[in-house]
């Protein structure tokens, strides 16, 4: 199936609002909104070089997946290696690639956006939906916890009313 | 010379000639063969590992130099020592099912490890 790349830039957008999670690794857990991580070395819906993403969780399960589940090969951590924030976040657009209707508008499939070790059409999205310059984020399945949600924001594209405030640090984890 | 025993205590820390030393070690190579993942020659792999020299920030490598720091801050940061062999040994998802001792093996198989593990958590 080949993705319609021409829609990433027409396709409909939604706010979300809420509280999300994100653990980081506690050597940089005084950093909670740092990107340099993506930044560096990419992530599933962003490049490395071209910009950071902030990945978040709805939940601390998704969180837990997310960091356990990849190249950690489920190998137990070494206690508190990570830190837990939480995350108020109001953004007013937002791409739903949760949503059937829009995966079917841009002729992707969930197995293709949480496929393991391959991010291809992952980060094509991302670049392209960080290129439209309106959108300030978007909502994916997670690719490691079954029924999980992470919200990807990009934070060099958030403008007022949009915003993401760190909250408290929860934490440390396991 | 033999290698010296696996000490996987405090890698973050450690010297950049200790990183590369354990490192190797911890996939399984020798020097030369080492050098021939890593697509250096040998001479570079026994200067990194040399504790004498300093590495030259302006050394050719510097992105190979980048990722093994990475790797071992990283897994310093992640796992308890007897955690990190246990790692090395495990059929790793994100590295298409192979050991990451397997995986060092492959062409750019170190800078992959080094993408993945340096985002995880940051």
């Amino acid at each position: 199936m080949n993705m319609n790349t021409g829609a990433l830039y027409t396709i409909a957008t939604k706010p979300i609002n809420g509280t999300f999670f994100r653990y980081i690794r506690t050597k940089y857990g005084d950093e909670p909104l740092a990107v340099i991580g993506s930044l560096l070395n990419g992530g599933r819906y962003n490049v490395a070089g071209l910009f950071g993403a902030l990945y978040l969780g709805f939940d601390h399960e998704t969180c837990q997946a997310e960091v356990s589940d990849g190249i950690a090969a489920g190998v137990p951590f070494k206690k508190g290696a990570f830190t837990a924030w939480d995350y108020s976040v109001y953004l007013s657009a937002i791409v739903r690639l949760d949503s059937q209707s829009i995966q079917n508008e841009l002729q992707i499939s969930k197995a293709q956006i949480t496929e393991r070790g391959n991010h291809w059409t992952a980060s094509g999205i991302g670049e392209h939906l960080h290129k439209r310059g309106d959108v300030d984020g978007l909502v994916a399945p997670s690719a490691h916890h079954v029924n999980g949600l992470c919200l990807d924001v990009f934070l060099d594209r958030i403008n007022a009313p949009s915003h993401v405030t760190t909250g408290r640090k929860l934490l440390t984890w396991p | 010379m033999p290698d010296t025993a696996l000490n996987l205590d405090n890698l973050a820390s450690a010297s950049f000639a200790t990183q590369v030393s354990t490192l190797r070690q911890l996939f399984g190579f020798n020097k030369t063969e080492f050098a021939e993942a890593l697509g250096v020659n040998e001479k570079t792999i026994r200067r990194w590992e040399n504790e004498a020299e300093m590495v030259n920030p302006q050394d050719n490598h510097k992105q190979l130099i980048a990722a093994l720091r990475t790797i071992a801050e990283s897994l310093d940061d992640l796992f308890d020592p007897d955690m990190i062999k246990v790692w090395a040994e495990r059929e790793n998802p994100a590295l298409q099912g192979e050991r990451p001792k397997d995986f060092a093996k492959k062409p750019g198989g170190v800078l992959i490890m080094a993408h993945l593990l340096g985002n995880l958590g940051r």
